[in-house]
Formats: C-alpha cells, structure tokens, sequence
C-alpha cells in the first residue's frame, strides 16, 4: 500500500513534468530538451532557499521562476540566433548542470530535517483524516501523513492542469497552440511566432521545475544528477497519455498526460513488485511500456475482429 | 450527453490506473490486517517523555578523566538525547571527578547531595561505593561499573538500596578464556596482576578461578596495592613460567597499564584485556564492553528516574555488549599468528549467529557501478561469514535503481512496504531517500563516504534512530603516506574529480586538506560525464604532476581504465584508492576495502539482530585498508617495488595470473 501510495504521488508529481513536456514537444512540435537541466534547477533553487531559511512556499514559487528563466534562453537561443532547436536545448541543459551546482554550492543539499511544502502536506492529514498515525484502509496500515500528501499533490496538480487548460483557451494561449499547429498562418494573421515559443518554452520549464522543487521537497534532497532520464521518462508518460485518451483537444492531452505519468510510476512499481533480477529493472519497464503503448489499440482491433466475424 | 462522451473517452485512462493500482495491491495483500509489530523495535513506548518546559538537572560524578569514562559519557548522553533531554537543552549536565583520589570521593559526593540535582550519575566502582554512604537525598542510577551487587549495591537485582539503582556490565570472562583457548591451544597457565582491595577485581578473578579450572587451566595471580607496585609485579609475572597475561578492567593495573606492556613484550607474550581503550596501548586483544552502548543502554533508566520512577522499584541490569578487538601489529611483533577462527570473531563478535526464525533482508543499490557490486558482494560474504545460510536462514531481495532517481523512490517505497527485518543499503542517494521514508526498519548502509553530510545525522554518533552504518571515506591518509614512499619526493599530485557528485566532492577535499598536511600539492581536474573522462585525463598529464592519486567517485572508478592509460602513455605513475584499480592499471592502491565495507555494514547488522539499538551504534569508517601492488604495472614508469614492500601488500597483481 505505500508503494501504491509512493508511487501515486510521485507519478503526480512527475505529471507536471510531463505537462511541460507537453507544451514543448506536442503544443509547439518544439524538441526541447532542456528539462533534464531545468528540472535539477528548480529542485537546486528550492532546496537551496529551504536550506537557508526560506519560507518553503516562496522556495518553490522562486523555482518556477528559474526555470521560467532556463526555458526563456533556450527560447532566446533558438529565435534570436537562429541556433537549432534540439541544440539551443542542449546548451541550456548543459550549462544548468554547472548552474545547479553553483546554486547549490555542492551537488546535492539534504531537507531531511527542514519544513518543506510536503512536510506542511503531512500536516493537513490532523485536519484531512483527524489523525497524524496510521489509519487503516481497506486492512492496510497506512500512515495519514502518507495519504494526506497524495492527496494535495493531487490537488495540486489538478489546479495547474485546470490553470493551465482556461490558459490554452486565452487569446495568447490559443496563438500558443496555433504557432505549433500552423505557424505560417498564425504569422500571416499579425502573431510574433518567435514570441510565442520564447513565452511557451518558459511555460514549459517552469512546469519542469516546478516539478522538481516538489520532488526535491517530496524525496528529501536535491541531487545535482536527479534530471538524468527525467526527459525520455516524461516523454514516455505524454505518448502512453496520448495513446490512452486518443483525443486531440487540448483538455484531454492535458489529462492524458497526467494519466500516463501515473500509470509509468506504477507501471515501474509492479515491476519492482515482481521480484526480478535486478539488473533488469529498465528491460521490464521498457516491455510494460511498451505493452500498455500497444494494448489499447490491440483490444480496438480484437474487438474489430469479432465484430467482422459475426457479420460474416 | 458531451459530458457523458467526454468520460467515455478518459474511461480507458482511468480504468488503465485502476487496474495497475489493483495489481500492486494484490501483491501487498498479505500485509493487509498485519499487525504491526516492527513499529515496537525502535519506538520506546513505555519509558516516559519529558515534561516540556521542564529543566531537568543531573551530576555525573567519576574518578579521574580517562578514555572508557569518555566514552560511557558520551553514550550517556546520547543516548539521554534520543529520549528527548537534551543537554544544554532541557538538561543540565555537571560532571565533577575526585582526581583519582578515593579519599575527595565523600565530599564530592555530599557537595552533589546538597545541590538538589534531580538525580546523580555515579561512575566506576569507588565512586559508586562511596554514594552508598554519602548521598541520601538524590536518587542514583550508577552506571561503568563490573559487579555493583559485589560493590554492595544490593543481595539481589531486585533487593538493593532504596535510593540506588543502575546498570552493572560484568566483564565477559568465559568469553575471555575460550578466546585465549584458542589463541593459544594448549595453553597452561594464564599470569595476571590486580589490586586485591578493588572489589570488582574480586569478583571478576572469583570468576575466572572458576572457569579455567573447569578448562584446567592455571592463573597465576599476582596483587599489588597501588600503582607504584605495578611495574615490579610485572617483572615477578613475565619471569614465571605462563604463556599469556590477562588483564581485567583493574582499576590499578590499567593506570600503569604500560609497564605490563613494556615487561610482557621483552619476554615475549601476549596481553589479553577487557578494555578496548587498551588495545591502542599495545594489548593484543580485548574481548572487551563496548561502554559507549553501556552509557547508552543506561540512559533508559535515567529518563526513568528523572520522570519520577523511585530507583528501588527499577531492578539493576547487567549489560555487556562484547566487542572483540585484535592489535594485528601487536601480533606480527610478538610472532604470533591469529587463527582464522578468532579474526571472525573480532570481525562480528560472534563466531555463529543463531537466528530465532528465518529472516527477510532487503539490498537497495542506487547505481551499477563497480564499486557498488563489491558493497554488496560484501555483504553477501558477511552473511556467509556469521554461518548464516541463504534461503535456509534468510532470504534476501536485491534491487537496484539502475541510476534512475524517481525509481529509487519506487523501491524504497516497496521495501517500506515489505516489512523486512532489516534492510542494506548502499550510496548516498539511497541513505537519503532512505532516511525521509523508512522508520521502523533498521537500515545499515555502506559505501557512502560521508553520512553526515548526506543529512543522516549530525555526528557520527547521533543520528536517525534505525540507521547506522559505514563509511567508506577513502583512506587517502594511509596512501600519501605509503605513494610519497614510492615516489621520494612526491610534491604534486593531480586527481579528476566530478562535481556533479557529493562523495567526490568530499574526496577531493578531504585528500587536498591531507596532502596540505603533508606538504603535498593536490590539483583537480573537474569531469562532467564520462565521454569526457579521456579528454580530461589528458589535461591531467599536462600539468605534469608527480604522480596521479585517483580519489574515489563513481565516474572515475567506472572509466579507471581511461586514466591509466592516459598515465602509462606519459610516464606519470598512477595510484588509486579502489582496490581493483591495481588491477585496471594503477601501479599500487590503497583501498577502503569495499567488500570489507560490506562484511562491515554485517557485523552492524549481526548487533541489531542481537537486540542492540541502532541507535546507539555509532557510524563507523571501514575497518581495514587494502594495499594492493601491481608491480608489472610500475616497472612501465620505472618503479622498482623492494620486498619488503611486496611482504606488506594484501594482494600483488601478476599479469600472468590474473584473477
């Protein structure tokens, strides 16, 4: 139950991660890959000013800020000096790596024993549950302060998306998407498309590191090697979303991209739960992925098949 | 009807999570309605909390300033800590000594008396005695102490003075004697020296008597009276016709401990003794208390007492955790070769561990790197070693998070999940994912280099109360030492080193402040990944140093091989810190032993098995280095190693034979 629970959360968590992948990869068909870096970075930034002092609140809101910023550059890099795509992402995520170690000042910063958001998350559970120790839940013992954390990363995570969805359907956000889908025509309709990226990149980031300020404070340090992987993971979760919901408005990719973050986590988790040669963790996920990629569309095709069958 | 085809639509969705989340909780299924019984091994439920607000105030009153009263103190105190009275806190500790004089011990004890102290900590036996007598309106919990019933403290364990209780710790004697038994076979008689006016040394030889006579063994005692007279004694001892000397926690003998030493030397035999404080001091072996978890054990009955328990309502404990310590070069001076046998025992302190039940252990790994694999090979080795048998004594489950960081979460929540008794684990990483989600389960890690840095605790002492465990902080002291030996006239040495991590970091630093000491100039070269570990390595050479001492980090031992070559082209002598670095090119290492890390991180584990708090188990850096020789490997720089060098590797790598 607490991994169901650990892995809930952290696939939530991992989901704005993904919702800024989102942005980047299917809203401006932009091959950002800038998230390794700018995922460290506000992990970096929040726990750094936790570490100091700094409310936790002010931290993370500080490390949305930053990757903001990390997401500006590449856009910057990419529109003003004509620089590739793939390759301003590249410069940027690299650089953050030095950033992220002079920000920290080391390459990794323990929380372990400081107030962070989810320590504050922890707390609601006197209020969420009444109670601060273990409750029973359907015969499993889990601790209150556990649930009560999934429970505000849930929630969370459903404001950003629901901000995010009335953002998409602004004047700016609808130019947005229309700079990925048909930027010639966007452009031939008064729109600075090179603006469009620079402001949607550093949505893109933000989202990132936003995420990683909470996995930070979730997890209980920051690590100056925490993004590695983080990119093709979040990616993984869009299409495993995408491939689910099989529909293009806006709304349901942003759902579907929190979906498949979750089902990743859990995903990993069964595999885990399988007890296998260790050493083979990554080819199992790779094969579950790879299943839960191909399963929606074969059940569609079974189901075809019977469907032709009795008409024949 | 929008709505309805807008949830048909996310239904896939949803039901996909469903029935993952169905999945993972059918497997944790038999921990539905398990009561939980692991929550009760670190949690202290039934002793007292302190009243907030409250300031408790305590005297500690002992004989004269000397290591084992050090470290019973600090167990003491530590142990007072984790059961929230904090010293400089809501608790004020004065400690006061009698400057060995047994005649201040009344009047110091009085003077505590008419301080209203809450309560007042007598140590080592005079002082306990003398507050028999002189404190009548304080409770006492006496602690450091080998047989307080035979000091007077009571006829019983239960039936004791009213006002006094505590913890005696009598010193393991059979454990002795079976240790000597093997030490030497055949052994026949056993000198001693003791002043027969300290009754603790009374009833420890009334023991002994006993058990050698059993063994038909002879003990020849010799007493003194006060500590002038030791060193003659001493010359009486070694010319009788014994094969040993043991001595016991005397309080006499001990104060002029090295003239038993220097006597017992010049003929050629060896001390054996209860004090491990000893063994520094040139006694072979101590099969000996380990008083900081004495100290430690006693805080328990103190926060008692202090929340208002009466002292003759606690019974007096006996506690002894038996450590065994072995001085190896104390053996190659007097020639004596120490049996396999006996270096487990001082390895685990236990030649064979007997578990109740078969056990569930979990190994949690962050990456895959070499030295990694040699940590849990380690441990593996460890469980063998203690005579526990895999899937017969114990199952165990490996998992590694492949270098993935939120994978890492994953496992440690499925290990949070599947109650074992006691989880190992490895890199820094791990210790800190570790440290925020599980807390009652004793965890022991190894190869982490610096647990305090990573947030595990503030000392090496106190820390999170169900994690102990190794750290395997390079032993660059040991190597500049031995690689100027190599290199006459070392002065510059040059390291890569990987910002990105936290151990290299610590290295790096570490081995510039000791080469500082050294007058040695230690230069890094920062590497980001390893396609850079070539290039870098290069640049290593260029500024042509001395010699390249490769401090310890994950990306520098998994592409070791690179800065070898890099060195073997240009002439310039390489030498590690990892022992299969000597091996991978490097003419000689110098190693924290990570396997021995591993066989550590089990002797830790085989204390918490027996019952011993982690939390009153100080971190520990690895026990022994390694020193490995590659002498082919150093012939291509033009080093010549002499024998007497080859005599003191642990292991010498022969291209023609490689293993």
């Amino acid at each position: 139950m607490t991994l169901l629970i650990g892995s809930l959360t952290i696939g939530l968590i991992l989901a704005l991660l993904a919702l800024g992948i989102f942005i980047g990869f299917k809203i401006f068909n932009f091959p950002d890959i800038t998230a390794e870096g700018s995922v460290t970075f506000g992990a970096a930034i929040a726990a750094s000013l936790i570490a100091s002092g700094a409310s936790p609140l002010a931290a993370t809101v500080v490390a949305f800020a930053g990757g903001l910023l990390a997401g500006t550059v590449t856009g910057l890099l990419h529109t003003k000096f004509n620089i590739n795509g793939l390759l301003s992402g590249i410069l940027v995520m690299t650089a953050l790596y030095s950033v992220n170690l002079h920000v920290m000042g080391k390459s990794n910063v323990p929380l372990l024993n400081e107030t962070t958001l989810i320590t504050d998350f922890e707390k609601t559970s006197r209020f969420l549950f009444s109670s601060d120790g273990l409750l029973s839940l359907g015969g499993w013992k889990v601790p209150a302060g556990d649930l009560a954390v999934l429970c505000c990363v849930f929630l969370l995570v459903a404001v950003v998306a629901f901000l995010l969805f009335l953002f998409f359907r602004t004047n700016l956000g609808t130019a947005m998407r229309a700079t990925g889908n048909n930027d010639q025509m966007i452009r031939a309709m008064g729109v600075n498309t090179r603006t469009m990226i620079v402001l949607g990149l550093a949505l893109s980031n933000g989202l990132i590191a936003l995420s990683g300020a909470f996995l930070a404070q979730y997890q209980g340090f920051a690590d100056v090697q925490m993004g590695i992987g983080m990119l093709v993971w979040g990616l993984a979760s869009v299409i495993i979303g995408e491939a689910l919901i099989a529909k293009s408005s806006t709304g349901f990719l942003i759902i579907g991209a929190i979906m498949g973050s979750v089902i990743f986590r859990l995903l990993v988790a069964i595999a885990l739960r399988w007890g296998m040669n260790p050493n083979d963790l990554k080819l199992i996920t790779a094969v579950f992925v790879f299943i839960a990629l191909i399963l929606p569309a074969l059940l569609t095709k079974i189901r075809i098949g019977r469907a032709n069958s009795k008409t024949a | 009807m929008r709505i309805l085809s807008n949830l048909i639509s996310l239904s896939k969705g949803i039901l996909v999570v469903m029935a993952l989340s169905a999945i993972l909780l059918i497997a944790d299924r038999h921990n539905r309605n398990v009561t939980d019984n692991t929550d009760k091994r670190t949690t202290v439920a039934d002793i007292p909390v302190p009243e907030s607000g409250h300031q408790y105030r305590i005297a500690i009153a002992y004989f004269a300033p000397e290591e084992g009263f050090d470290n019973v103190m600090n167990g003491l105190l530590d142990g007072l800590k984790q059961l929230g009275f904090i010293s400089d806190s809501n608790l004020q500790v004065s400690t006061s000594h009698c400057n060995a004089e047994i005649g201040n011990i009344p009047s110091m004890l009085m003077s505590l008396d008419n301080q209203h102290f809450d309560l007042i900590v007598p140590t080592s036996t005079p002082v306990i005695q003398g507050s028999f007598k002189s404190v009548k309106n304080t409770p006492v919990v006496f602690t450091y102490c080998f047989d307080p019933l035979g000091a007077g403290a009571g006829s019983s364990p239960i039936d004791h003075l009213p006002n006094i209780t505590g913890v005696g710790s009598f010193p393991p004697v059979p454990e002795t004697m079976d240790f000597i038994e093997k030490l030497i076979p055949g052994i026949k008689t056993i000198g001693t020296i003791y002043n027969s006016s300290e009754s603790n040394s009374n009833s420890v030889m009334k023991v002994a008597r006993e058990v050698l006579k059993n063994k038909g063994i002879k003990l020849e005692e010799i007493t003194v009276t006060n500590t002038n007279e030791v060193y003659q004694a001493a010359q009486v001892l070694v010319s009788k016709d014994i094969d040993l000397v043991w001595i016991t926690g005397d309080n006499t003998a001990i104060q002029s401990f090295d003239a038993i030493v220097k006597n017992a030397g010049k003929a050629g035999l060896p001390v054996v003794v209860n004090d491990q404080e000893m063994v520094a001091r040139g006694a072979l072996a101590a099969i000996g208390i380990g008083w900081y978890s004495t100290g430690f054990h006693s805080a328990e009955m103190v926060a008692r007492v202090l929340c208002g328990s009466r002292p003759e309502s606690i019974p007096i404990e006996n506690f002894v955790e038996t450590d065994v310590l072995i001085n190896y070069n104390a053996a190659k001076q007097i020639n004596i070769s120490i049996p396999p046998k006996l270096k487990r025992l001082a390895d685990y302190g236990v030649e064979k561990l007997e578990l109740s039940r078969k056990m569930r252990f979990a190994v949690v790994a962050y990456n895959d790197a070499p030295i990694t694999e040699l940590s849990v090979e380690g441990i593996l080795k460890g469980l063998d070693e203690v005579g526990l048998v895999r899937g017969k004594d114990f199952d165990i489950t490996i998992q590694n998070a492949q270098g993935d960081l939120a994978t890492l979460n994953n496992i440690v929540d499925d290990v949070a999940d599947s109650r074992y008794d006691l989880i190992f684990i490895t890199s820094t990483p791990t210790l800190q994912v570790v440290s925020k989600k599980i807390r009652n389960t004793p965890v022991v890690f190894t190869c982490v280099a610096d647990p305090v840095a990573a947030g595990a605790g503030s000392s090496f002492q106190n820390h999170l109360p169900n994690i102990t465990g190794i750290s395997t902080m390079g032993d660059y002291k040991g190597g500049l030492k031995l690689f100027s030996e190599l290199i006459p006239g070392m002065k510059t040495v040059a390291t890569l080193y990987t910002p990105g991590e936290v151990n290299s970091v610590i290295n790096f630093k570490t081995m510039k402040d000791i080469g500082k000491s050294m007058g040695i100039m230690v230069i890094g070269v920062p590497v980001a990944n390893s396609s850079d570990v070539a290039d870098a390595a290069l640049n290593l050479t260029a500024s042509r140093p001395d010699a390249i001492c490769q401090i310890i980090d994950n990306l520098t031992s998994a592409s070791f091989g690179t800065i070898a070559k890099a060195g073997s082209k240009t002439g310039i002598p390489v030498f590690g810190f990892v022992s299969s670095q000597a091996s991978d090119g490097a003419i000689a290492a110098v190693a924290r032993d990570y396997v021995q890390g591993g066989k550590d991180a089990v002797k830790l584990a085989v204390k918490i098995l027996k019952g011993v708090n982690p939390a009153s188990i100080p971190f520990r850096y690895v026990s022994r280095s390694q020193f490995v020789l590659n002498p082919a490997a150093a012939r291509k720089s033009g080093i010549e190693f002499n024998n007497g060098l080859m005599e003191k590797a642990d292991k010498i790598i022969d291209p023609d034979n490689k293993k």
